[in-house]
């Protein structure tokens, strides 16, 4: 299972929330990522999520589509580390800074728990 | 032979005259030279000819790919400085598509130039100059985060740094000079590098 964000979501990518404007990250976790990783989790099998094709992203877009899933949708480390497979060829940093977003969200939620 | 030279420069000394050239006029006129030519003489001096010509051509071939590799390496740093001085001109108020986009360019152009470096086999002083991972991370922090939660709330308190609408971030005046910093910073890394790239 796949998601291209260039060619599934959008080439411009934009701001952390759907209040902020077009194409934000909020958007993109609820109207395509989430969909396809409850189906990835429940088939027990892998959604690779592609980063290349676009124009760039916003800090606060990745934070908000990945650490999102964490912090808004309870899903656990665990399970985005087993079903979860986020792939750029372009920038290899951007890989980092996801797998950043998500151990502060999932660590920000062991806090509060 | 000695002896000559030294009685023509005692005589020289003692005079204050000429004398001594003509002891060194009987000095040079005992050195021979026999003119004779055999066929392996001048293969072997057309061969030593030759392998110097190639070598010297070989050489300069050389300096001349390191001078253009070099050229392209300067060329690619004052690229990345045009990207930054762009970043820099859109002075705390801008699309955020247009920010990451630019943002994006530098992380690619930074990326390309460091492996460039590292396929050259460039020293590590080399390297300490490019803005590495962490700055150009901070940079995008500065130029794109914003708050996680309700914007509205966000928007209203003092501390809020950064409001997005409509897709247009503002900054902070103070996050704005924060930005402007880490800019600065990476721009004269970069000059750095292309100066110590041409020394080298």
């Amino acid at each position: 299972m796949k998601i291209i964000i260039a060619k599934d979501f959008s080439t411009s990518p934009g701001p952390r929330l759907i209040a902020e404007g077009d194409f934000s990250g909020e958007e993109f976790r609820k109207l395509t990522l989430l969909p396809k990783l409850k189906e990835a989790i429940s088939k027990g099998k892998i959604l690779t999520v592609d980063l290349d094709g676009t124009s760039g992203y916003g800090t606060s877009f990745l934070e908000e589509s990945f650490g999102g899933l964490i912090r808004t949708n309870d899903y656990s480390l665990k399970d985005l580390e087993k079903h979860l497979l986020i792939k750029s060829e372009e920038v290899p940093d951007w890989l980092e800074e996801i797998k950043e977003y998500m151990h502060d969200a999932s660590n920000e939620k062991g806090k509060t728990r | 032979m000695t002896r000559n030279i030294l009685f023509s420069l005692a005589v020289t000394t003692k005079d204050g005259g000429w004398s001594w050239l003509d002891s060194l006029y009987q000095f040079t006129a005992s050195i021979e030279f026999k003119p004779e030519f055999t066929a392996g003489n001048v293969i072997q001096a057309c061969a030593a000819l030759i392998a110097t010509g190639i070598l010297a051509s070989s050489l300069q071939k050389k300096n001349a790919n390191k001078r253009k590799e070099k050229d392209i390496l300067i060329e690619d740093a004052q690229a990345i400085v045009k990207m930054i001085d762009k970043m820099m001109e859109l002075d705390g108020e801008a699309s955020l598509v247009d920010m990451a986009s630019l943002l994006k360019q530098i992380q690619v152009s930074t990326g390309n130039l460091r492996s460039n470096l590292v396929s050259l086999k460039y020293s590590k002083g080399i390297f300490s100059l490019l803005p590495n991972e962490e700055d150009i991370r901070g940079i995008r922090r500065l130029a794109t985060e914003t708050p996680i939660g309700a914007i509205e709330n966000h928007a209203k308190s003092k501390r809020c740094s950064a409001v997005v609408r409509n897709g247009i971030i503002s900054l902070t005046e103070e996050r704005r000079a924060n930005l402007e910093n880490a800019l600065q910073t990476a721009k004269l890394k970069l000059q750095n590098l292309r100066l110590e790239l041409n020394k080298q």
